[in-house]
């Protein structure tokens, strides 16, 4: 009977490429790089700079600083909440986004999941402000 | 006779084994390429720009606010020597794109600061006493030159700063005197007194400054 | 009764399979040899070398955070937490007056590497030496002017 053999040097060879394959689809998944470590690192710095910029600002009010200011109760906190919004927005670069946090409220936008995030967090007479940015 | 593949296969393994390890060690040195980073690079940027911003820098006025009038204190000599960049490793230093010393052309690693530029307006103002004795001063300072010429007529015993007594000669002020105030909250100038107080009678000199936010980058190569 | 005959008509597929094991038993060997001897050691002084520079930037950047802004005389203390071994040895961090120099000096000499310290004229660095596997404090002290800095190890 004229029957060729199956190569089993063939079903080895495909296993074991398989198994390289397997070990080489972990390095391709990507390794965290060099970019998001400097947009942290950034961010983070970026955030810095505004707290200290705004925790030496004159208060449009009372208190001792701006930051405190807003801290300082439900009332004051309604009150200088846009102007806050505003100062921020123009203290930061245009392409990002910031999220303010006190005891009596939060100022800016939602803060999204997956992006690296920046934070900065001042301790004023009425309590912790904590800023957060990130890239738009 | 039956064939045999046996040989030709094997070959044929070996040669796609070899060409999958070397598709391995292009994937990993590329993973490990991506994973590198400009660690030293990073850290003097990083430190560089804190020192720029901070407190005690010669062209700052407070943190991260920068005066710009002693902005050309800053020059290579200055990077090189109070800030310890290293012969060999370039720095480049710009506020809003304009570049304020650059050691040389630099591609290297960059750290953004958000700063503000400090400016210093001299104001003047001259009260006319029309209607009060009240001055106010329009903008925020922390200290006022005040010089009193009192006229014929009238005399000036007491100066208040918003209810805060800063001047008082029972006699009558006269001269030029500076006048601290609080930068936190506008001011109103009383001017207490006998007699009818003439129009030239007082001259204040105030400083007020004016910020505008710019951005500091610093560039580091090395 | 069949006669039992001898015949090498089975020899075929042995001998086959022993060439064949034989020679994959030479590829397997020769490429091992290949990777060990060439490709791995340079990732692994390249990944070394990539180590040993985070570890002395992490420490530098640590080193130039510690002096505090404050005036009057201060005593500050910052620990620093870093890997134990690189390239499955110690490594110890020198820090030296002269030139402001973190140094990380190891057994390989490709691995060492060293790093300017940008600080302020008025902070004196000491001469201190720490080993890896250990936490070590950063510490800033004295009055403005004449502050000290050192590393030492926690205990």
């Amino acid at each position: 009977m004229d029957r060729a053999q199956a190569s089993i040097t063939a079903i080895e060879t495909a296993v074991g490429l398989l198994l390289v394959f397997g070990v080489l689809f972990a390095f391709s998944l990507g390794v965290p790089g060099a970019e998001d470590n400097r947009a942290q690192a950034q961010l983070d710095v970026y955030a810095t700079d505004v707290t200290t910029l705004l925790s030496n600002e004159s208060p449009r009010h009372q208190d001792q600083t701006r930051l405190a200011e807003v801290a300082a109760s439900p009332e004051a906190f309604d009150r200088e909440a846009d102007e806050l919004d505003r100062r921020i927005e123009q203290l930061l670069p245009e392409n990002v986004m910031f999220r303010v946090e006190t005891r009596h409220g939060t100022v800016g936008h939602p803060l999204p999941g997956d992006v690296p995030t920046g934070e900065a967090t001042v301790l004023t007479t009425n309590g912790e402000v904590t800023l957060r940015v990130w890239y738009a | 006779m039956r064939a045999q593949a046996e040989l030709p296969a094997l070959a044929v393994a070996f040669v796609l084994l070899t060409s999958t390890v070397v598709a391995g060690v292009v994937v990993a040195n590329g993973a490990l390429t991506a994973a590198e980073r400009p660690a030293d690079e990073q850290r003097l940027a990083t430190s560089l720009s804190d020192r720029l911003v901070a407190d005690d820098a010669p062209h700052t006025a407070r943190e991260n606010v920068l005066d710009e009038d002693a902005l050309d204190t800053l020059d290579e000599a200055a990077i090189r020597e109070l800030y310890n960049v290293p012969e060999g490793t370039e720095a480049r230093v710009t506020l809003d794109g304009e570049t304020l010393v650059e050691t040389a052309s630099v591609t290297g690693t960059t750290v953004e600061r958000v700063v503000l530029v400090e400016r210093r307006s001299t104001e003047l103002v001259r009260p006319d006493f029309d209607r009060s004795r009240n001055v106010l001063l329009p903008r925020r300072a922390a200290n006022a030159t005040v010089t009193i010429d009192a006229q014929e007529g009238g005399t000036i015993e007491q100066v208040y700063a918003n209810d805060r007594l800063v001047l008082a000669n029972d006699g009558g002020l006269e001269g030029t005197f500076t006048v601290s105030l609080s930068s936190f909250e506008t001011t109103t100038l009383r001017f207490e007194g006998t007699g009818v107080l003439e129009a030239e009678s007082v001259q204040i000199e105030y400083e007020p400054p004016e910020t505008t936010r710019a951005i500091l980058r610093v560039n580091v190569d090395g | 009764m069949t006669d039992f005959r001898g015949d090498d008509r089975g020899m075929s597929p042995v001998v086959a399979k022993t060439l064949a094991i034989g020679l994959a038993l030479l590829y397997v060997g020769g490429m091992t040899t290949a990777l060990l001897g060439g490709v791995v050691p340079a990732y692994e002084s390249r990944a070394g070398g990539e180590l040993s520079e985070r570890v002395v930037a992490t420490a530098a950047g640590e080193i130039e955070r510690a002096p505090p802004e404050a005036d009057g005389a201060v005593e500050v203390n910052q620990t620093v937490t870093l890997p134990e071994n690189i390239a499955n040895s110690g490594y110890s961090l020198t820090l030296s007056n002269g030139t402001n120099t973190l140094a990380l000096v190891h057994p390989d000499p490709a691995l060492e590497t060293d790093a300017r310290l940008s600080l302020a004229p008025d902070i004196d660095v000491q001469n201190s030496t720490v080993e890896s596997g250990h936490e070590f404090v950063v510490s800033v002290r004295g009055p403005p002017g004449e502050r000290t800095l050192t590393i030492e190890e926690v205990e």
